[in-house]
């Protein structure tokens, strides 16, 4: 597909480029890449329900068994389905372990309040079913697009939609110096941007 | 109907919004994780410190080391048990356990006298044999101690920081969560 007329940079290499410049010992090929999957891969334990301490772990599990499997992943241009994929994988493997310690444990005390029960504090034994890592996958996407756009086209954007709780209007307008009647214009440029800019991701 | 290369304004903004959920992993962990890509320092290295969570192995295609994370099991201190790291507020002596495949680790954190004289750190490997130096890196320096017969190392007085404990034997290395020691923390 042929990038519309004043696209975003498509500069950035894509990942089988970066996966085979990994191959070749290029450390900043790897630094690149685990740059741009880290909020992805980084986001699919907290999904599933894990502390931040078990998501460190999966973390860099699944990052290190990609070096382990460089040489062997047949498609490099899927590296982000692989690492979805893995890190998913790894989810269920701690969960799985935590269940086992679980068990061995025991009941808890019949005067324990509930906030004490350990099977109470476990994630859902089966998160993350396919259509939502593929929707992680999407989100991720079009937080890689926005990173493609002029300054303040992404300053627009993430005031408009990523802030939590939305700011009003006026606010944004206030913060961005421009007329609280332009921002419907504004928005639809923006939103053009961004939609040109996911051809390049 | 839009495609996924396509989307419509809405969908746009969907995505944005659901986008808000996603999080950044920790400046320190996806430092790491760079640390340990293809093309890094040879495995028999003082290699960069690793995770501070569950014991896990990293075996790297070809290395001859195999590095294991160690996780904190236990903590006199304040800091939650899976804290990513100490943040040493109290006085006295704090004390942590961590556990490492067949190893357990007994790390002392206690003021070295004065306030403002800076930090002892101590510490016993107990159980399975095989460990024989530490590193402790941080603060733009490295430091190496021979275990003892014991099994027992301690470096300091330590100015506040952030620091990496890394055991060391032959084919092994376990790498400890990184420690916080905080420049505020005045002695007792």
């Amino acid at each position: 597909m042929t990038p519309p007329d004043s696209a975003p940079s498509t500069a950035e290499p894509d990942d089988a480029a970066l996966v085979a410049r990994c191959r070749a010992g290029d450390r900043l090929a790897w630094a690149a890449l685990v740059r741009r999957y880290q909020r992805l891969v980084y986001t699919v334990p907290r999904r599933a329900g894990l502390s931040e301490a078990d998501a460190a772990d999966v973390f860099q599990t699944s990052f290190a068994r990609l070096v382990e499997h460089l040489h062997r992943i047949d498609d490099p241009g899927r590296v982000r389905a692989w690492l979805v994929t893995t890190a998913r994988r790894e989810c269920l493997r701690l969960l799985e372990q935590r269940r086992r310690v679980v068990d061995l444990a025991g009941p808890a005390d019949d005067d324990g309040e509930a906030d004490d029960d350990p099977l109470a504090r476990l994630p859902d034994p089966a998160p993350l079913p396919e259509a939502q890592l593929q929707a992680l996958q999407e989100q991720d996407r079009v937080r890689r697009a926005l990173q493609r756009l002029d300054a303040r086209s992404r300053a627009f954007v993430e005031l408009m939609f990523l802030h939590d709780p939305p700011l009003p209007y006026s606010e944004i307008a206030a913060r961005l110096g421009i007329a609280e009647g332009s921002i419907g214009p504004t928005r639809a440029r923006c939103l053009d941007k961004l939609r040109r800019a996911l051809c390049t991701v | 109907m839009s495609t996924p290369q396509d989307p419509t304004d809405e969908e746009l903004e969907q995505l944005l919004r659901a986008s808000r959920t996603l999080q950044d992993a920790p400046d320190w962990l996806v430092e790491r994780v760079i640390a340990l890509g293809p093309g890094g320092a040879p495995a028999t290295a003082a290699l960069p410190s690793l995770p501070p969570t569950a014991a896990a192995v990293i075996a790297g295609a070809g290395a001859a080391l195999r590095r294991v994370l160690a996780r904190l099991v236990a903590d006199t201190g304040s800091a939650p048990p899976l804290a990513l790291g100490l943040r040493a507020a109290g006085v006295g002596t704090r004390q942590l356990l961590y556990a490492a495949d067949d190893f357990a680790i007994d790390l002392h954190v206690s003021a070295a006298g004065a306030a403002g004289a800076g930090w002892i750190l101590s510490g016993q490997s107990l159980g399975a044999p095989g460990l024989n130096e530490v590193r402790l890196s941080g603060e733009d320096r490295e430091q190496r101690v021979p275990l003892s017969d014991d099994g027992e190392f301690g470096f300091g007085p330590l100015p506040a920081g952030r620091w990496q404990l890394t055991l060391v034997g032959a084919g092994l290395q376990i790498d400890l969560p990184p420690l916080d020691i905080a420049a505020e923390a005045a002695p007792g």
